[in-house]
């Protein structure tokens, strides 16, 4: 459990990018990451999630929706994070369902966490994928 | 209305022609006298009705068969000839004739009777063609329906386990605890509505595979217990019963991580599924601390448990000495 974790340097300096049509969902999300110390960065689709990397190149690792409207979704943004952003990890959010249409990625680099998750299992997924210890 | 006659015989073209005039007397008909103007015919547009001769010195019956039924398979074809036997007859109504009359004084009157036919067949086949695409479409836009329906509630049920938790973010750690609890059930509740999609049929799941998520969710909170599962078969169940059902697992596995193994001590949770009894059974059981059975246990678990209990129409039994672990059981009526 998470709630009111210090912040640590470590945990700043990491930017997780989150990828949601769903205001509320991506809202409760953030609000976990931001309480257990990382810098969080919201979009509400894949269009602005490569908007966020064409402007910036801190970011870590990435958590998305699967489906959302735009011209891409979530399997069209791991897609594309495996051919520009090789080194960044994400985890996608959706049924297991998913799981064939994620045959390409090396299993290292993707976690899939099944809707509707807890939003502190995410967290730890995101601790554990940037080899930081559980708290 | 188009109509194709194929056949070398001019008289017997006619007679045709007569026979159609009076049952269609709009009908336009094409009589093509060699293969050109056959292939220019199925080319030009739809056929309602094809006449054809079997022998014909420019090409047979059998093949004008194949050529209409390979562009037009729901146009009727009728075969009008003098010559063949029952046997060519069989083997053209396989390759999907639709009658055979045969030249003759006798079944001559049969000819007008098998040209009405054909063409209400075949305007009944496009019918049921239409419908049966109409029906496709139908198909199709329920299951995206079913599909948005399915989302909306995955994200409906993760917005209240959202907010929940936000909200359990500022609150004492006890407190908190409580909605660790909600949003747990509604994860349950989130496990069986996956696992009803995926299995396919949308009234009915594969119970084990929705208990294995809400077993793995708990198992990820508390980390102190090592699950075990047993399950021998999949156990089929009704939606109104699999949903109360993984309630009621979700609070006994519950139960089991919180109170079984004081302190964090470590232990092993055994969940059995055993479908080859007359009724099958679910066990949830313990190596910890155990209770008194004796000792009448007030509070929202057991009250939850009895109303779950009976809306999923299984008995529950516990069994629990002290010291020597709990073993929830989950009779189906």
């Amino acid at each position: 459990m998470t709630s009111s974790l210090p912040q640590t340097a470590e945990a700043a300096s990491q930017v997780v990018l989150v990828v949601e049509d769903e205001a509320l969902i991506r809202m409760s999300l953030a609000i976990a990451l931001e309480d257990s110390g990382f810098t969080v960065i919201e979009a509400n689709g894949a269009d602005a999630a490569l908007r966020e990397f064409a402007q910036r190149q801190d970011i870590t690792i990435v958590i998305t929706d699967v489906r959302m409207p735009g011209s891409m979704d979530g399997i069209g943004l791991c897609n594309w994070l495996r051919d520009h952003e090789p080194a960044v990890p994400f985890i996608i959010c959706s049924g297991r369902e998913t799981l064939t249409d994620l045959q390409g990625f090396h299993p290292s680099v993707f976690r899939v966490a099944a809707k509707p998750y807890s939003p502190d299992a995410i967290v730890d997924h995101v601790r554990q994928m940037l080899g930081q210890p559980d708290v | 209305m188009r109509i194709l006659i194929v056949d070398d015989n001019p008289d017997d073209r006619l007679l045709v022609c007569r026979e159609l005039d009076a049952l269609f007397p709009d009908a336009d008909v094409v009589e093509p006298c060699n293969l050109a103007e056959l292939d220019e015919a199925l080319e030009a547009d739809a056929l309602d009705l094809v006449v054809t001769d079997l022998d014909i010195a420019w090409t047979n019956g059998g093949a004008v068969l194949s050529a209409v039924k390979a562009r037009y398979p729901r146009c009727p074809v009728v075969m009008f000839t003098g010559t063949g036997d029952e046997m060519i007859a069989v083997e053209l109504m396989k390759a999907g004739l639709d009658d055979y009359v045969v030249k003759s004084s006798r079944q001559l009157p049969r000819l007008r009777a098998s040209l009405k036919m054909a063409v209400e067949i075949g305007r009944s086949r496009v019918a049921l063609s239409d419908r049966e695409a109409e029906l496709v479409a139908m198909v199709a836009h329920r299951d995206t329906i079913v599909r948005e329906l399915h989302h909306r509630v995955k994200n409906n049920l993760q917005t209240m386990i959202g907010l929940v938790n936000y909200r359990g973010r500022q609150v004492d750690a006890a407190t908190r605890a409580h909605f660790d609890e909600i949003t747990g059930r509604l994860q349950a509740l989130g496990a069986v509505q996956t696992r009803l999609y995926a299995f396919g049929a949308l009234d009915r799941i594969d119970f084990c595979i929705a208990l294995s998520d809400v077993a793995q969710s708990l198992a990820e909170i508390y980390d102190h217990a090592r699950v075990v599962r047993a399950f021998d078969g999949p156990l089929n169940l009704e939606i109104d019963r699999a949903m109360p059902l993984a309630l009621l697992c979700y609070e006994a596995i519950l139960n089991a991580m919180k109170h079984a193994w004081p302190d964090s001590a470590h232990g092993n949770l055994t969940i059995t599924v055993r479908t080859s009894g007359a009724h099958p059974e679910i066990g949830i059981e313990d190596d910890g601390i155990g209770f008194d059975t004796g000792v009448s246990i007030k509070g929202l678990g057991t009250r939850l448990m009895r109303s779950l209990a009976e809306e999923a129409r299984v008995n529950v039994e516990t069994v629990s000495t002290p010291g020597k672990g709990t073993a929830v059981l989950l009779r189906f009526a």
